[in-house]
């Protein structure tokens, strides 16, 4: 097992390396050079060329794809950002608290309603309480994210005045887009428990669970949970780690400083080390979660483990 | 005569369906005896299994419901009972073997961790948790495991080593009726001689009575005292083993069965199958439910239920054929 996990690791830096060319490489792609687009459509052209040759893009592009590599490799340097001249990683470490903050709550809070409901409401299959909530679940599926953080600055923000509506300065700030990820995010959950529950009830060991004439929560919350738990623990970190490169849209909306918005304003303004820098991050955070994705995954299902025994060797 | 531990009588089993709610099981009536074992043996659809899940209260809540007849167990109506009295029996005075050790294993859970629970559970001699994890040792080491396996879970056994498993956890609570659903179906042919041999040693050892229902006379043969022939989920016939193998009044359909065995000292190309196929239960046919498949078909059987017109000596066949003189042309 240990040996995976470090073989894993390992397998990080080639993907990082890939991520950073093909970054890069559509980067190149789009039309403009970075002294262009930093000094708008009114400067001369030799002012443009003059910024490119500061900037150091006028170089071939394997030329700055192995600089760069080498200088994070160096001296951990990830550039600075051509449109603010500090360093990124600076740059990056202040928005990142607040999309993780927000990734994290988002999360615990959706899985903390979601999954019990869900679970609930497979052990009451058919029942009202299970239609009933299948009814509203299917209601806050449907709304599109931006449509219900509208509708909760209106409701919330506007008309209750409990709380801002912009900005991430105090606790309160981080109510509105909290809910408006939560919600639909344990609705998702709350479907996916109920499915994978139903599956896990329906297999055989339940009856025989059953037949040894044990209590029924025990055969619901041990026997059929931890079998439905491998689906569950991957829509977990796979929506945690999509929320950590920031929720745009939502960050946009509630003027929100995270990393989404960062990636966008990088985008927009041609500003390759920001782009760079923020991507080359989230892979490094991807590849991190689907390793610890592998590890509980050994850790819930035997067969799972004994796999990884036999890979090791 | 013997001590009766089961006794059912006119047990009916349907299911909640759109329209006309389907008849599993219709007027079930048979007893078992301490230490005896029955078998139960029909065709698949023909109720059998769903028979089997009822004496353990183990029907699926939501779609089936029994409109009536009763289980007696040891003197006590399981219908009668609440749920949680129901689970004081289960798993302990009666438990049930399964038909697919493949996917009758919780498959995260230690063995030796399946086996305990029903003991935990149930523990009515209230032993410590040494002497729990001795008793899960005692029957794995008589199913023929190594009780160091314990710790190891489902996947790390092989088919034949599973069901023994599944008969671990059966056995650990002695229970007094054993239910085995084709216990051996799922199994090799080499591994089902095991595995029935462990059942009947360990059965005559501990003096446990037995419910086995399979389709295989073969099984039938070898492991049973008395027999119960199921036919679109009523018993048409029911006798000791010896008046169904070798007795010569016997329902249509136990000798189709019969027939349907190949003779070893005959030279014949081809098995004699029942023509046709049983009916499903949403389409049972007036009269006697075999007769569409019946050679020995009579106007009656069209129109009228056979009642147990044959019955000599706990013997009894649900059939117009037997019916005497008078009786017939109603």
């Amino acid at each position: 097992m240990l040996k995976y996990i470090i073989r894993r690791t390992l397998l990080i830096i080639p993907i990082l390396l890939a991520v950073i060319f093909i970054v890069s490489f559509i980067m190149e792609l789009t039309p403009g050079t970075p002294g262009r687009v930093l000094l708008g459509p009114v400067a001369t052209q030799e002012q443009v060329d003059l910024l490119d040759q500061k900037l150091g893009t006028d170089r071939p592009f394997l030329e700055r794809y192995f600089d760069y590599i080498k200088n994070i490799l160096l001296h951990f340097d990830f550039g600075n950002s051509y449109r603010t001249n500090k360093p990124v990683v600076k740059e990056l470490l202040v928005r990142f608290p607040y999309t993780l903050k927000l990734a994290f709550a988002a999360v615990l809070g959706s899985s903390l309603l979601g999954i019990p409901i869900g679970v609930l409401m497979a052990a009451k299959r058919n029942m009202l309480i299970d239609r009933s909530v299948n009814i509203l679940a299917m209601v806050f599926a449907a709304i599109p994210s931006f449509a219900m953080a509208l509708g909760m600055i209106y409701i919330f923000a506007v008309k209750l005045e409990w709380f801002p509506p912009y900005g991430a300065k105090t606790w309160k700030h981080y109510i509105l887009p909290m809910a408006t990820l939560i919600l639909p995010a344990s609705v998702g959950r709350m479907r996916l428990a109920r499915t994978t529950m139903l599956e896990a009830i329906r297999q055989e060991y339940i009856t025989m669970a059953r037949s040894k004439g044990i209590p029924e929560n025990r055969v619901i919350f041990v026997h059929a949970l931890k079998n439905s738990l491998i689906p569950l623990i991957t829509s977990i970190l796979t929506s945690f780690s999509g929320m950590l490169g920031g929720t745009i849209i939502l960050e946009n909306i509630f003027g929100f400083p995270g990393l989404g918005a960062y990636i966008i304003n990088g985008i927009n303004t041609k500003d390759a080390p920001t782009v760079l820098a923020s991507t080359t991050f989230l892979a490094a955070v991807f590849c991190l979660t689907s390793l610890v994705l592998d590890i509980i995954y050994a850790l819930v299902d035997p067969r799972v483990r004994e796999r990884y025994k036999t890979v090791g060797k | 005569m013997k001590q009766e531990l089961l006794k059912v009588t006119d047990l009916h089993i349907s299911f909640k369906a759109k329209g006309e709610p389907v008849r599993a099981v219709t007027g079930v009536t048979f007893s078992v005896s301490k230490g005896e074992t029955l078998g139960i043996v029909g065709e698949s659809g023909a109720g059998k299994s769903v028979l089997g899940l009822s004496l353990m209260g183990l029907l699926p809540e939501n779609t089936a419901y029994i409109p009536g007849g009763s289980i007696e167990f040891d003197g006590t109506d399981l219908l009668k009972l609440n749920k949680k009295q129901i689970r004081a029996f289960r798993g302990d005075r009666i438990s049930m073997i399964f038909q697919d050790p493949m996917t009758s294993l919780n498959p995260v859970m230690t063995v030796g961790d399946q086996i305990i629970e029903a003991l935990r559970y149930h523990n009515k001699e209230h032993l410590s948790k040494r002497e729990m994890e001795q008793r899960v040792d005692e029957v794995m080491e008589l199913v023929g495991i190594p009780a160091h396996r314990k710790k190891e879970y489902p996947h790390q056994f092989s088919g034949g080593m599973r069901q023994r498993v599944v008969i671990a956890i059966a056995l650990v609570c002695n229970p007094e009726l054993l239910i085995a659903d084709e216990p051996t179906t799922a199994l090799d042919v080499t591994i089902q001689a095991q595995v029935l041999a462990i059942i009947r040693q360990l059965q005559k050892q501990l003096g446990t009575s037995m419910v086995l229902i399979t389709h295989d006379l073969g099984i039938v043969a070898k492991m049973c005292d008395r027999v119960a022939i199921m036919y679109a989920g009523e018993m048409v016939e029911q006798g000791t083993i010896e008046d169904i193998l070798t007795g010569d009044f016997h329902h249509p359909y136990t000798l189709g069965l019969l027939g349907s065995i190949p003779n070893l000292e005959e030279d014949t190309d081809r098995l004699k199958p029942i023509p046709g196929l049983m009916p499903p239960p949403n389409a049972l046919p007036e009269g006697c439910r075999f007769h569409p498949r019946c050679a020995h078909c009579m106007e009656i059987c069209k129109h009228k239920a056979p009642e147990q017109h044959y019955e000599h000596d706990g013997h009894y066949v649900a059939c117009h054929l037997f019916a005497k003189e008078g009786q017939r042309d109603e």
